[in-house]
């Protein structure tokens, strides 16, 4: 059943751009794109891990950076640069999880923070090498690529950036469901359960800990380098702290520790600003209320609340997934 | 090295800190008593100087007198607050609980924004614009009785905790949680009154900055991240760790501001990297109880 | 009662789709971004104010091309991210016309090296690096009104220069990112040349809490200025502090921090002496438009509406909001039609009067094809008011100088 339900949505994604040929929703679905696979990285570490971190921003911002500076400044093409990208934002994510995972709760939730604060600092005041402020503009597109069947594809329309964002968030999606269904994604659950059980059973958590941190950080290096690319601008506030709220409100409203809530929570948390765009300034309050019922009413987020309570009633039995967490 | 002006910049540093104080002391006694990363901390701050602001302008109350109206207004809506909004999410994850106060943050700088437009605002009073003099040391009226304010409550706060059955329940809920409630303490009252409590202080915070500095409506924002790491710094729920770390943050902006060449824009990073290095050392904050 | 939430909440979903997607009678549309929320609020706050003012003027009058005007408002929120979305949505989905709006040289700069792709009509209040004019400037669809930093220093040191006893020393302070970054610069290739000596050139970070340090390495440096180039909330607190160190240069000068009404009102005596700079003051005489009367009235009456609408000081950022959208579409209008070419050479026709000055496109000397404003007004508060000083022709009163000591006021 679930396999079928994946490839009729594959289907319908791959073939979308044949129907919707309109700049505008294209460009919401890229960045919903975008925000998917980095609210998919920071699950990993946050949803399945259990560890609230929340500076990932930092990693976002990063990968952004590293990818434009070494296609603008050293020449590389994005398909090296974007990589090269990504394991320096796993790198950051492995050298700040050192001290950092040594914290636990509300402290490292903080330390994170500030992490995120460092950085977006950095980057706004190491003008020689950022160009701090002002930011960088004319971040060019992927180079085109030589594909079996389709001959030479030019990443400028929108409809081939869409493609892009798309195989890359298949793969993320893909890489996640592999490590969150191996004993290491166990290994994860359990230090999510318990930390200090966990280690009773001979689980390093640490070592499991500044891991699963640093896959986290990779994938949110990439998200950055795909965003910069696509955007072809960016500044300091591309690792600005709200963005790594954004992320955690994408989590709380799809539901953590699911495959598909980062998605469904990156689409709704797009789409309602869109429709309420009249309300001008008095938008936000009602995105302040809107998070305030949904921690109340669905701390599950949707996705969340489907597997627990909607989907069991609909096959007719009761469903116990979800592992209760530890303070 | 000039040591007059070494001097002034210690002297400033502890007025600074001891602004830090007011608000960090509310917070960790919030992150003490129910483990929950309050995010709207600086808006009892905002809301504290706009009423004290507000109080000026329409009726002339100096602010030295709107101290306690701010202090039982913001005790008031702690309550209000921790009753309706964050008691239900108090056992939640803490993504939950952090995404709560962040949604209360929002709606509540934005109504602020709506109602009392986004203009900077400041309030003249006579004693305005005095230094005190100390021999080379030359201090600002306003920030000493700021000075003054923060520590008489700070005082004040730990003789409650210290003396009273309420204050001795807190310190047991900080300590363990399960601990007390298998006790027979009413953690549901410490929680609110805690709430109350912490929010009074940020309050009163908000009276001291009115005073001394403008405000508006993300005047907030200013504080809070630095709040939180001197929370993490002194440790959670340690009244002396939040005076100690509000001390080390003023004094350590104080010298990097003056001795450090364009110190004043990497003086607001210095907060985070001492965080990082004192968690690095002692992850549970200088003065946790282990 | 979670299943209710579900379907109510899809429903109120939907609901705004539907309402957001159904489209009304036929308008012609223009996207208007400003900062209505975050660190700019007020500036955004400002801006709104005049929009309003002038849609209403301009759709009483018969809107544009026989049919209402819409602005399709987006809050960019302070944030040069969410500018470019902003902008996107406008031209791909809501297809305006042209845009207008903006507020800081940073956000203008990522919007316009978005916009490159798009090429839409442009008549932008938004920014004054002159690394906008280098850049963008030669784009025959951006329209730029807002004077450059070195019109602002300019004008400074022009005035400087005719205060009498001649002051040598100047202390300059700015704050660290990009604008201050910039004036500072631009402001000591206008000043050394001139014969002022730069005792102090420090930056400092905008919403700091305490000044004091810096105050009294300035002090130190006995300036006869202390120019500051910083935003309003450091403008009160450099004033505050610099009463309570008794520090008292013979004149304080900022650039942008102090033109705002709430900074008189706020620090009372205390206000009086400072000196700053903006685009446009209230008491500037401009008379009526003769093309544009119903839009154009003279200075004093378009203050004096202002006044009974919003029941507060104008300040620059409104009016210039006001004859951005007022000239769009008048342009429009004048073109018959919202073809682009048209509306770029109706645009280049605009020659009217405002009542903030004369307005006529012309090439600047940074780059831009189409500049609208390059006159400052500089002034200082005396008695709760602000009194123009430069130019000369538009003076209202005289330089009070030099700033007395605090404790004798």
């Amino acid at each position: 059943m679930k396999r079928w339900a994946i490839i009729i949505i594959l289907i319908s994604l791959i073939s979308l751009p044949l129907f919707v040929q309109a700049q505008y929703p294209l460009h919401l679905l890229i960045m919903v794109g975008i925000w998917s696979i980095a609210a998919s990285s920071l699950n990993l570490i946050l949803g399945y891990t259990g560890q609230a971190s929340l500076g990932h921003a930092a990693f976002f911002g990063i990968g952004a950076y590293a990818s434009a500076l070494l296609m603008i400044r050293a020449g590389f093409s994005f398909w090296l640069a974007m990589p090269l990208a990504s394991l320096i934002a796993a790198l950051f994510g492995f050298l700040i999880g050192l001290p950092a995972l040594r914290t636990r709760g509300g402290y490292f939730a903080i330390a994170t923070l500030g992490f995120n604060l460092i950085v977006t600092i950095i980057i706004d005041h190491w003008e020689a090498l950022t160009q701090g402020g002002a930011g960088i503009s004319g971040i060019p597109k992927p180079d085109p690529l030589l594909l079996p069947f389709v001959g030479k594809v030019a990443f400028t329309t929108m409809a081939a950036q869409y493609y892009l964002i798309l195989f890359f968030l298949v793969v993320t999606l893909f890489l996640t469901y592999r490590i969150v269904h191996s004993l290491v994604g166990k290994t994860y659950l359990a230090i999510r359960g318990s930390e200090a059980l966990a280690e009773s059973l001979g689980i390093n958590s640490m070592w499991n800990k500044i891991v699963s941190f640093t896959i986290s950080a990779f994938f949110a290096g990439l998200a950055g380098a795909l965003y910069a690319s696509y955007h072809g601008f960016i500044s300091p506030d591309t690792s600005n702290f709200h963005i790594s709220f954004d992320l955690l409100i994408y989590l709380l409203v799809g539901g953590v520790a699911t495959l598909p809530g980062p998605i469904i929570g990156a689409i709704i948390m797009t789409i309602i600003p869109e429709t309420l765009q009249f309300l001008l300034e008095y938008r936000i309050i009602f995105y302040g209320s809107f998070l305030i019922v949904i921690v109340i009413f669905l701390p599950r987020g949707l996705v969340g609340l489907w597997l627990s309570s909607l989907w069991p009633r609909i096959r007719g039995r009761k469903n116990c997934l979800m592992v209760p967490e530890s303070k | 090295m000039d040591l007059a002006i070494f001097a002034q910049v210690i002297a400033n540093g502890i007025l600074t800190g001891g602004l830090y104080a007011l608000i960090a002391v509310g917070l960790t006694l919030i992150f003490g008593v129910m483990r929950v990363i309050n995010f709207m901390h600086g808006e009892t701050l905002m809301l504290g100087s706009y009423l004290t602001y507000f109080l000026f302008t329409l009726y002339g109350i100096d602010p030295f007198f709107s101290l306690p109206l701010a202090i039982f207004a913001l005790f008031t809506l702690g309550v209000a607050i921790q009753r309706f909004f964050i008691n239900p999410v108090i056992d939640a994850p803490h993504l939950n609980q952090i995404l709560l106060t962040f949604g209360l943050v929002l709606i509540i700088q934005n109504l602020a924004l709506i109602l009392w437009t986004g203009n900077y605002v400041s309030m003249t009073t006579h004693y305005s614009g005095i230094s005190i003099k100390l021999g080379p040391l030359s201090l600002g009226l306003t920030r000493l009785l700021g000075l003054v304010i923060a520590i008489s409550l700070t005082i004040l706060l730990t003789l409650v905790l210290k003396k009273t059955e309420w204050g001795k329940s807190v310190r047991a809920v900080t300590q363990d949680r399960e601990a007390a409630m298998l006790m027979g303490v009413n953690v549901n009252r410490v929680n609110l009154l805690a709430f109350g409590v912490g929010s009074a202080m940020g309050g009163a915070g908000g009276v001291v900055t009115s005073m001394i500095m403008y405000i508006f409506p993300l005047v907030g924002m200013l504080f809070i991240l630095k709040a939180f790491a001197i929370v993490v710094l002194g440790g959670f729920g340690s009244i002396a760790g939040a005076v100690v770390g509000s001390l080390i943050l003023g004094l350590t902006e104080s010298i990097v501001t003056n001795y450090v060449p364009s110190g004043s824009g990497w003086s607001e990073g210095v907060s985070f990297v001492i965080l990082i290095l004192i968690l690095v050392l002692r992850p549970k904050g200088l003065f946790y109880a282990e | 009662m979670r299943r209710f939430f579900m379907i109510l909440m899809t429903f109120i979903s939907s609901f705004s789709l539907c309402l957001s997607l159904c489209s009304a009678a036929e308008t012609v549309k223009i996207g208007v971004i400003m900062p209505l929320t975050g660190p700019n609020a007020m500036i955004g706050q400002e801006e709104k104010r005049g929009i309003d003012m002038a849609i209403e003027k301009i759709n009483a009058a018969g809107g544009a091309l026989k049919k209402q005007v819409e602005l399709i408002i987006e809050d960019n929120r302070g944030d040069p991210t969410v500018i470019v979305s902003a902008a996107e949505k406008l031209i791909t989905r809501d297809k305006v016309v042209a845009l207008t709006g903006g507020y800081s040289s940073v956000e203008s700069l990522a919007l316009l090296a978005a916009m490159k792709k798009y090429e839409p009509v442009m008549v932008w209040q938004g920014g004054g690096a002159v690394k906008m004019d280098r850049m963008y400037g030669k784009e025959r669809w951006l329209f730029l009104l807002h004077p450059r930093s070195p019109d602002y220093q300019r004008n400074i040191a022009d005035f400087l220069i005719t205060i009498q006893p001649q002051p040598k020393r100047i202390a300059l302070a700015y704050e660290d990112t990009s604008y201050g970054v910039d004036h500072s610069k631009v402001a000591k290739e206008y000043l050394t040349p001139l014969g002022f000596e730069l005792v102090t050139f420090e930056p400092f970070k905008s919403g700091s809490l305490d000044y004091s340090a810096l105050l009294t390495k300035i002090k130190g440096a006995k300036p006869d200025i202390f120019y500051w180039i910083g935003y309003a909330g450091d403008s009160i607190l450099f004033t505050k502090q610099a009463k309570e160190l008794g520090f008292a240069p013979k004149m304080l000068l900022d650039t942008v921090g102090v033109g705002f009404p709430e900074f008189a009102d706020s620090l009372k005596k205390d206000a009086e002496y400072v000196c700053g700079i903006e685009v446009w003051a209230p008491s500037t005489k401009f008379p009526v438009s003769v093309q544009y009367p119903q839009f154009y009235s003279k200075t004093d009456d378009w203050v004096a509406e202002y006044k009974r609408r919003y029941n507060k000081e104008p300040n620059y950022w409104s009016i210039i909001s006001y004859v951005a959208l007022i000239t769009l579409t008048n342009a429009i209008n004048k073109a018959g039609t919202t073809d682009k070419e048209k509306l770029i050479a109706a645009l280049e026709a605009t020659d009217t009067m405002t009542p903030m000055g004369h307005l006529k496109f012309f090439q600047n000397k940074f780059g831009t094809m189409h500049q609208g404003f390059q006159e400052m007004a500089i002034f200082q508060w005396q008695k709760a008011e602000k009194v123009i000083l430069w130019p000369k022709q538009a003076a209202g009163g005289k330089l009070w100088y030099p700033l007395p000591a605090w404790d004798k006021r």
